[in-house]
């Protein structure tokens, strides 16, 4: 998944995957039995959501279902490994009510930040005036909820971003702390107003600022063209 | 309890996007410490709507070159306010002002005038365009050159072609410089900079020994303009504008935050030979021939004039940077205050990630100071010797809490 490289056209599509492909892993962590979602990309048209390529849909249909219009995937993929696509379906369902709590648990707000921050780094390292903006930048953004590791994005040596749910030594080069979970959660849902709430406190920010005014311009573009898989 | 800076912003999120914008927004400083909204300042002090009064280093951000509420000016000022601000026609003290600069800055000729920096910049690249029919613009990588589209620094709103006959290079690298020349030949109209390198988030840089002959050597020989944008030095660094404190000549040069004294005014000067294509480019704007900010900026000038300002506050600068950058380091806190005294840069050396400077800006709140960690202070001829030694005091006080934060 990592080294795949999207179509620009299935940038939105892709990034939905990973972003999935997030949540279940961090599912899994929790012990929440769910399927790993390993997003594939299969041509400029078609995306996998397993390695048994059992659950694929076309570019336009995975935005479309995570945007909450009914989609169907590929049937003949469906069908040929029915017990896993039930998993993988199943998989879907639980992410999606993770969304729909109306409160929630520093699990669930990690599960979704991780998602959230996935859709952010597909358009870092994919979307090409996302990557001209971030240019010569590198770094390391943790996020917390008060006290509580979220998870981080840094950049690696070869200019690819990523997302991970482990609080390393390295030092961030930015830290941003949401003041409570409800807060954490709009964060997530790339609904922070980065003025309003930085102003009144609700969230907190220390270090490096043009990094995360990047980065954070960069979330609030991804998550305007990528539908949040609310409606799964 | 709420504050009063949060009630406020609380009624202004709801009219104002983003509650406050630019960068005065609290998130560009620190939102946890800074007060949100100001009521009244005077001299080098300033109080916000808590009643908290601050010892104040940004001088609105530069604006204030005299002291807050300076009263000759605001007699100036307010002698002219009787009269009328904006008219049908532009006032007899827009020809005065324009006659002080033109005796006042060696190369200049003529000046126009408007409200902000971006205004003047703007113009002064499309007069060079004009002038030579060419269409490339140089400036310095990460140069603030105000808030139109060829140069701002934020994110939003930008097409891709906004930007397309804007070429970079690194400050203080000639030979980059003349690379471009080399790229571009006979298609460059300007090269425009600031007197010294004043990145935001970044340690100032003042120019290398010969750099500005360098590029006036190199603007000369391609026959391109060398714009000088002087909107935030003007006025700090030399009475007679900051090339001759770097000596070197420019073509066009642009003021602003220094002449006012917190009254909106802008200015370009440039040389007789560039007066007739300064004509054919349009220019004008709502109130831009106000009448009472010209009234402030002649009494500014005849100040700054008369006690010598720019060598007083880069004197009352290098006493205050040498004084805190001591004490800092007899408590191993390696602080290092860049750019010129008059409105210095701090940096905390190894601080790439702006950490340490944040906590000491956040317990220098605590004590009442206003050092800004992501920009530039500001010197005024307000601050006397007696307030720079009370605010060392209060500096060292929040270098002792640091430490012991640290340990």
């Amino acid at each position: 998944m990592k080294n795949d490289h999207p179509a620009k056209e299935q940038i939105s599509a892709w990034a939905i995957a990973c972003s999935l492909s997030a949540a279940s892993k961090e599912m899994i962590e929790q012990n929440i039995w769910v399927q790993c979602l390993q997003p594939e990309l299969q041509g400029a048209s078609w995306i996998s959501l397993t390695k048994e390529n059992n659950m694929v849909f076309s570019n336009v249909n995975l935005v479309r279902v995570a945007g909450g219009t009914f989609a169907i995937p590929k049937i003949a993929c469906l069908l040929k490994k029915p017990i896993k696509s039930l998993g993988a379906l199943l998989t879907l369902i639980k992410i999606r009510r993770v969304y729909l709590q109306k409160k929630h648990t520093i699990e669930q707000v990690r599960i979704l930040m991780l998602a959230g921050l996935e859709t952010a780094v597909c358009y870092l390292n994919f979307h090409s005036y996302s990557k001209s903006l971030m240019v010569g930048e590198s770094g390391k953004i943790d996020f917390y909820v008060k006290e509580k590791f979220l998870g981080s994005v840094s950049c690696s040596t070869n200019n690819f971003w990523e997302t991970s749910n482990r609080n390393t030594r390295e030092e961030p080069s930015i830290i941003i702390t949401f003041k409570d979970l409800n807060t954490a959660y709009r964060g997530a849902l790339g609904e922070i107003d980065p003025l309003v709430d930085a102003a009144e406190k609700n969230v907190l920010i220390r270090g490096r600022i043009p990094l995360i005014e990047k980065f954070g311009y960069i979330s609030r573009l991804a998550m305007k063209e990528v539908p949040i898989p609310k409606t799964l | 309890m709420k504050s009063n800076s949060e009630l406020i912003f609380q009624r202004a999120k709801r009219v104002i996007p983003g509650g406050i914008y630019g960068h005065v927004a609290p998130a560009a400083g620190l939102p946890d410490c800074f007060p949100h909204y100001c009521k009244k300042a005077s001299g080098y002090k300033f109080e916000d709507v808590d009643g908290k009064e601050w010892i104040d280093f940004m001088c609105g951000f530069g604006a204030i070159l005299h002291g807050y509420s300076n009263a000759e000016i605001e007699r100036a000022a307010t002698s002219q306010r009787k009269m009328g601000t904006v008219f049908n026609q532009p006032s007899e003290v827009m020809v005065e002002l324009a006659e002080i600069l033109v005796q006042r800055i060696d190369f200049a000729d003529w000046a126009v005038f408007a409200k902000n920096g971006s205004d003047l910049t703007t113009w002064a690249i499309r007069v060079a365009r004009e002038k030579t029919n060419r269409k490339y613009i140089i400036k310095a990588k990460g140069a603030y050159h105000g808030v139109d589209s060829w140069c701002d620094p934020g994110l939003g709103g930008r097409i891709p072609s906004d930007r397309q006959e804007i070429l970079e290079f690194n400050w203080n690298d000639p030979d980059h410089l003349s690379s471009l020349f080399k790229k571009f030949p006979s298609q460059i109209a300007a090269v425009i900079l600031t007197p010294y390198h004043h990145p935001s988030f970044q340690r100032s840089e003042m120019p290398t020994a010969g750099f500005w002959e360098n590029v006036s050597a190199i603007c000369r020989k391609e026959e391109a303009f060398l714009i000088l944008d002087d909107v935030r030095a003007g006025g700090r660094l030399h009475d007679g504008g900051s090339h001759r404190f770097f000596n070197f000549t420019p073509d066009l040069a642009v003021y602003s935050k220094g002449l006012g004294n917190g009254y909106a005014i802008s200015a370009c000067v440039g040389k007789a030979e560039h007066k007739l294509a300064s004509a054919e480019v349009f220019l004008t704007g709502s109130c831009w021939n106000d009448a009472v900010a010209m009234a402030a900026a002649i009494s500014s000038l005849k100040i700054s004039e008369r006690e010598g300002v720019a060598k007083q506050v880069l004197s009352k600068g290098k006493y205050f940077c040498d004084q805190l950058e001591s004490v800092a380091k007899k408590q191993n806190f390696p602080l290092l205050m860049t750019g010129p005294p008059s409105m210095p840069y701090p940096f905390v050396e190894g601080d790439f990630n702006l950490f340490k400077i944040q906590e000491f800006c956040r317990f220098c709140a605590e004590e009442g100071l206003y050092f800004h960690p992501h920009h530039n202070w500001f010197i005024s001829n307000a601050h006397t010797f007696e307030s720079i030694d009370h605010s060392i005091k209060k500096a060292s006080l929040a270098i002792d809490k640091l430490s012991q934060q640290s340990n």
